[in-house]
């Protein structure tokens, strides 16, 4: 196999970052509402109202916070606590992932609420 | 004195468990690098512990890749990973091995160690979200594939440069 650098590695490197920004602009813009998915199931919140929402699963506890027309992990006694490092997520398909405790929060855009378990107003 | 062992299968085996080790220091060395504080993306690895991988392929043959790499990701978890994230590590080294075997099997392959790096760590990170998105029952995950397919192309870089050196220095010495 070839051990230099060689224009076609080039050609690999802009293929995966072209099929990665691409992925990107699919992405759809500003979301209303955002799920909780638990071990116990999912909820849905709308963004306009401001709230803290303390979340219990798999053995872990978290806190997500819903301000400023986003949602945000804002506390986690998980080990990596990479949840929390995510930030405050606005775009609809944005999500905020703590791997250890099976939690996703996801912003969505309203109507397509089929397979939440709860709509809160 | 005989061993029964002649000695390629006792040079193979030396060769490997060394490359083995290697790649669990590399593992170790980034254990202690908190990424996920600067890159908050679950899953996004330097991965260097595949450059002992690759040097295992190019020198010995796929089944060597395939022990190392494996091998690494079982002991890598019971040494300082977490046993849960072990399945996730597991999909993402199998969907690597893959790819690996794939380019390796190609008889005029354009691209150097940069472009397999780059490729196979595209597919790990595909293999994780899978595992993941079934275990979590949720398909959310697959949001982060394009910031991972990013990760892939600037890690599987660092990764392949590193690759085509250490291999062009070892050729040096045989």
């Amino acid at each position: 196999m070839r051990l230099r650098f060689s224009p076609a590695d080039g050609a690999v490197i802009v293929a995966v970052v072209t099929v990665a920004l691409a992925l990107l602009l699919f992405r759809g813009a500003g979301g209303d509402s955002v799920s909780v998915t638990t071990d116990g199931g999912t909820v849905r919140y709308p963004l306009s109202v401001a709230r803290e929402i303390p979340v219990e699963s798999a053995g872990h506890r978290l806190v997500v916070r819903i301000t400023d027309g986003g949602a945000a992990i804002v506390e986690a006694d998980c080990p990596d606590r990479i949840c929390v490092a995510t930030g405050l997520i606005r775009t609809a398909g944005q999500t905020a992932v703590c791997v250890p405790s099976h939690v996703i929060v996801k912003i969505e855009n309203s109507g397509g609420a089929a397979d939440a378990d709860w709509i809160l107003p | 004195m005989r061993t029964g062992f002649s000695r390629d299968v006792t040079r193979r085996v030396a060769e490997d468990a060394a490359l083995l080790v290697a790649a669990l220091a590399l593992s170790y060395l980034e254990s202690l690098v908190p990424l996920g504080a600067v890159l908050p993306i679950p899953g996004a690895k330097p991965g260097l512990a595949h450059i002992a991988v690759n040097v295992a392929a190019s020198r010995r043959g796929m089944k060597d890749a395939a022990v190392v790499s494996l091998l690494r990701v079982l002991i890598a978890a019971l040494l300082f990973g977490s046993l849960p994230s072990l399945l996730y590590s597991l999909t993402g080294a199998v969907f690597a091995l893959v790819v690996l075997a794939a380019c390796r099997s190609l008889p005029k392959l354009p691209f150097s160690f940069v472009g397999v790096s780059v490729l196979t760590a595209a597919a790990h990170n595909l293999g994780q979200l899978v595992a993941v998105s079934l275990t979590m029952h949720e398909a959310a995950l697959f949001s982060y594939l394009p910031v991972l397919l990013l990760c892939a192309a600037f890690f599987g870089t660092l990764t392949g440069i590193l690759t085509n050196g250490i291999l062009t220095r070892l050729e040096k010495l045989r």
